[in-house]
């Protein structure tokens, strides 16, 4: 469990521009990476995007490095999103030029190591956060207060994923102890534990139906686990793919999981026969997250080539 | 040295009680699972644009074709 103690400075090259300046150590997945301070600070925004017209519809800037999570919430009125300020914050989105969006942050989650993932339940007014300290916690918007936190992870929680149904009260989480876990939001008990991947699990996302959910990781599997059967169902897998899975998600049915690569491509999964459907290239790095819209007519990916790319 | 000895016990506690948790769990066989996972494919499968294509004309991604002539 990788806990921030103290900021060292430490003189040696930049990892981003190779530059001799002092460094400010950033810890990710416990590797360490070094940036100078122009480097990481360059891409603290969080923007917000018409999908049809590519226009922006809002850019936020934010007072700090990397920003690793984002969420819209329900209503569509505001943006949940945090990074490696270790806090989650909540911006209004208003339409009105005239004002700052910045000033009306409202900083709602506390964790000691960066916030991985956060997610809006139901309503506006909770949060759910994943951090690198190994914990998930749900949050109060209005008060910012903590409702209840999850402990269990021995590492990092990379992700999580709330249950679709509307009276759900679970969600799943996976980590960098290899393990995925269910969650009871109301009791802040794991229910179920599934320890099958043999490497980081970077992203998990709930089948449709609620009754499974998919994780792909960095063992360049992705995997789905039924909920019911308490057990692992069906492996995503080729010999040629050997880079780690990102980032997945469930066509609107549930037939296709789509499935972005280090690789810079996107895998095409037939979630019941297990077989691959088809290869999508385009990116010219990293796919890093993809989501399906709500409606399904389309997915967006986006990726370490500054792009996001709406496939449909 | 004892200090760590009593810390990882009670994380062995721990760990047991929420294994016995685990265990009392009510199982459904695969096989049900997995006709109950298909079931629902085959329920929404209509309702997926990406699997059954909408027509072009409802499809707000479709490829933009020119509404004007040139004269």
């Amino acid at each position: 469990m990788c806990d921030q103690t103290f900021l060292v400075n430490v003189f040696g090259s930049c990892d981003k521009c190779f530059k001799q300046r002092a460094l400010r150590p950033v810890f990710k997945k416990s590797q360490q990476l070094s940036y100078c301070s122009a480097c990481a600070e360059i891409d603290g925004k969080v923007i917000v995007w018409d999908s049809f017209t590519t226009n922006k519809e809002h850019a936020v800037t934010m007072p700090c490095t990397w920003v690793m999570a984002c969420a819209y919430a329900p209503s569509g009125c505001a943006i949940a999103c945090g990074g490696l300020d270790n806090k989650c914050s909540v911006y209004p989105l208003t339409f009105d030029k005239n004002e700052n969006m910045a000033a009306k942050k409202k900083s709602v989650a506390m964790h000691t190591n960066y916030l991985s993932a956060c997610s809006f339940t139901n309503s506006d007014m909770q949060i759910l956060t994943a951090s690198g300290d190994g914990t998930c916690a749900l949050w109060d918007v209005e008060s910012g207060q903590l409702l209840q936190s999850f402990h269990g992870h021995g590492a990092d929680v990379l992700c999580l994923d709330l249950a679709p149904s509307e009276t759900g009260n679970t969600f799943v989480s996976g980590g960098c102890d290899k393990k995925a876990m269910v969650w009871d939001m109301r009791s802040g008990q794991c229910v179920q534990a599934f320890e099958t991947h043999e490497s980081d699990i970077n992203s998990v996302r709930y089948y449709p139906s609620g009754d499974a959910f998919a994780s792909g990781s960095d063992d360049a599997t992705c995997r789905l686990y039924d909920l019911r059967a308490d057990r692992e169902v069906a492996i995503y897998s080729k010999e040629s793919i050997i880079f780690g899975a990102s980032s997945v998600d469930f066509s609107l049915s549930g037939r296709l999981l789509f499935a972005g690569y280090n690789d810079y491509t996107i895998n095409v999964w037939d979630v019941l026969k297990g077989s691959r459907v088809s290869i999508l290239f385009g990116h010219e790095n990293r796919v890093s997250t993809l989501r399906v819209s709500p409606d399904g007519t389309a997915f967006c990916s986006g990726s370490w080539d500054h792009t996001l790319r709406v496939w449909a | 040295m004892s200090n760590n000895s009593t810390a990882s016990i009670s994380q062995a506690r721990k760990a047991v009680e929420q294994l016995k948790m685990e265990a009392c769990m009510d199982r459904v066989k695969v096989s049900q699972a997995a006709a109950d996972l298909l079931a629902y494919c085959e329920a929404h499968i209509r309702e997926d644009p990406l699997i059954v294509p909408v027509p072009a004309s409802e499809n707000p991604f479709r490829e933009k074709k020119f509404f004007c002539t040139i004269l």
